[in-house]
């Protein structure tokens, strides 16, 4: 036999060497801190809900979700409220999201990249930080008094819908960058015009990402208090239990997030449960609509094979 | 002297079985081609010399590898010491998003810590013929580099950590003929030191880089051979038929 060729003579070539067993122990650390933060990240959101329907559960029940309020909101259930919500978000989501994403398609798909460009995408991200209170006013001004909606569902969800803009126009702008540009060249080199890329190509590609942004506006849309409070929530409105179409757009309406603070604050001799129930019910709410967004998530990736 | 000698070796993604039985020897020192359709389980076949491919769960493997008489299956094998000793080259040249320098500086600083890089650089560097074109850039992005010198570096990355066998996945195919050419001479060059397995597609390429060449089918080696011999005169009838060009 010739002479052996391997660089090293030292047998076995391919186990732990003190060196390697340092990295890997570091390795090991790196694993078990990473997975105790996320830990450490979850237990107090676990926990904040294990005990928010500990605390609401004697309240709960299905007449509780259908039922309007009795006895100066001590009693009864919260439908207004809920409806109101439900109402709000939707409305807003309705004229947000096309809006948002056409926006933001035109950013990055049509306007030159350059200064123009640059600023008005420092400016959305700005824009997502201003403090809800501060359009809650802009809402009051624009267009309760000059646009004349008077304080309606209507002003309130046309609030939330220009609060929540930014945070989609952002996200979407993150979803269309993340498609990679060598598919818009080969659309491009087929002849397609850029409306035909962004239809066919781009947007099916994004759309995953595009409804993170879209969770996102929900959970904190729904969640607001000032803008509604302004522009079109009232503390009590009675309307028929379970009657799903029983507020119109120029109607004021109660919400849920409202209702928690009145009931909190507002209302003396309430039942300790009846806040906790509330909230349980905005969170499930939140939950609710997440669960639909990503289940329409999941569905639109597995529809994208490659 | 054997480098690595591969006996039995199944390998299934899932339900699909993309190896088949192979059992090869290949030679140190030298350059070793492996030629076959599009499929025939050529890629998967070099991704198990350093185990990159079972990071995939689906992937299940069965038979033996041994690696300079080691068997890398073996579960004292470390990954980390199998991959230094085991480099890989891609298709598309893929530097990573640093300096020149720092690319191949990498290898040793996450190796060795301590161990002082410069000298190391320039020998790299040196040896792959990018150091007279690179020596007063060596602090620019790598990605800014043209394809054939991103190929360079990627080799010269793998060289400061001394690796025993450098594997090739079609590492010309995203090349002109003339960078090809360049890279070949490199190749040869680096034979003297290194045992070099290379996947192509080009039976040119085979020809005129290799000393020994396996033919592989659906799975299969169904050929191994000199280079030479197995180009003019392929025992098996499916090998004349892929090189003269009648499928594939
Ligand atoms: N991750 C994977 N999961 C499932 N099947 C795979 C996977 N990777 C490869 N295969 C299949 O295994 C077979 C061999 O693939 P491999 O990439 O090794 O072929 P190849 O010879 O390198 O082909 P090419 O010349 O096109 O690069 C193919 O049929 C391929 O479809
Ligand atoms: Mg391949």
């Amino acid at each position: 036999m010739k002479p052996a060729i391997a660089r090293s003579s030292i047998t076995p070539r391919f186990s732990e060497t003190p060196a390697i067993a340092r990295r890997l122990l570091e390795e090991r650390i790196a694993r078990r801190l990473l997975a105790g933060v996320l830990t450490a990240s979850l237990v107090p959101l676990f926990a904040i809900l294990i005990y928010l329907v500990w605390q609401a559960a004697p309240m709960l029940s299905w007449g509780f979700l259908v039922e309007s309020p009795r006895d100066g909101m001590r009693s009864g259930g919260l439908w207004p409220a809920l409806l109101g919500t439900l109402y709000l978000v939707g409305a807003a989501l309705a004229v947000a999201t096309p809006v948002g994403i056409l926006a933001s398609v035109y950013l990055n798909e049509y306007a030159r990249p350059g200064r123009f460009s640059r600023i008005v995408n420092l400016a959305v991200i700005n824009l997502a930080g201003v403090p809800s209170i501060v359009h809650a006013l802009f809402g009051l001004g624009a267009f309760v008094a000059f646009a004349g909606f008077g304080r309606s569902i209507l002003a309130a969800s046309l609030t939330l819908a220009v609060m929540s803009l930014p945070v989609i126009i952002a996200s979407t702008t993150e979803a269309l960058k993340s498609v990679p540009q060598s598919f818009r060249e080969a659309s491009w080199n087929l002849g397609a015009t850029r409306w035909q890329t962004t239809r066919h190509i781009v947007l099916p590609n994004a759309l995953p990402g595009i409804f993170t942004g879209i969770i996102l506006m929900v959970s904190r849309t729904a969640g607001e208090t000032a803008p509604v409070l302004f522009t079109g929530a009232v503390f009590y409105k009675s309307i028929a239990g379970g009657d799903l179409f029983a507020y119109n757009l120029l109607d004021q309406c109660m919400a849920l997030s409202v209702h928690l603070f009145t009931v909190s604050t507002q209302v003396p001799n309430v039942p300790e449960a009846l806040p906790y129930a509330i909230a349980v019910v905005l969170v499930a709410t939140v939950l609710g609509v997440n669960a639909l967004s990503i289940a329409l998530r999941v569905y639109l990736r597995s529809r994208k094979n490659w | 002297m054997n480098c690595i000698e591969v006996d039995g070796l199944n390998l299934w993604y899932g339900a699909f079985q993309a190896l088949r039985k192979v059992s090869v020897r290949i030679r140190a020192r030298q350059i070793t081609a492996l030629i076959g359709p599009s499929g025939c389980g050529k890629s998967t076949l070099l991704r198990t010399f350093n185990r990159i491919s079972q990071r995939d769960p689906a992937v299940r493997v069965e038979g033996s590898v041994r690696i300079l008489g080691e068997e890398i299956f073996s579960p004292e094998v470390s990954l980390i010491a199998l991959r230094r000793a085991v480099g890989m080259v891609f298709q598309r040249p893929n530097p990573l998003p640093i300096s020149i320098f720092e690319n191949v500086a990498f290898g040793l600083r996450i190796h060795e810590p301590d161990t002082p890089v410069d000298a190391a650089v320039e020998e790299a560097l040196t040896a792959v013929g990018l150091w007279e074109d690179l020596r007063f850039r060596l602090h620019s992005p790598a990605t800014e580099l043209a394809l054939e010198q991103q190929q360079r570096l990627c080799i010269a990355r793998l060289l400061p950590l001394k690796p025993e066998i450098i594997l090739l996945d079609e590492p010309c195919s995203a090349l002109d003929a003339q960078a090809t050419l360049a890279i070949e001479q490199l190749l040869g060059r680096l034979a003297a030191e290194y045992s070099i397995v290379i996947v192509t597609h080009s039976m040119a390429q085979a020809r005129r880089v290799s000393a020994e060449c396996f033919f592989m089918l659906l799975g299969e080696v169904v050929e191994h051979g000199p280079t030479e011999q197995l180009f003019t005169n392929p025992r098996d009838a499916r090998t004349g038929d892929y090189i003269a060009g009648r499928f594939g």
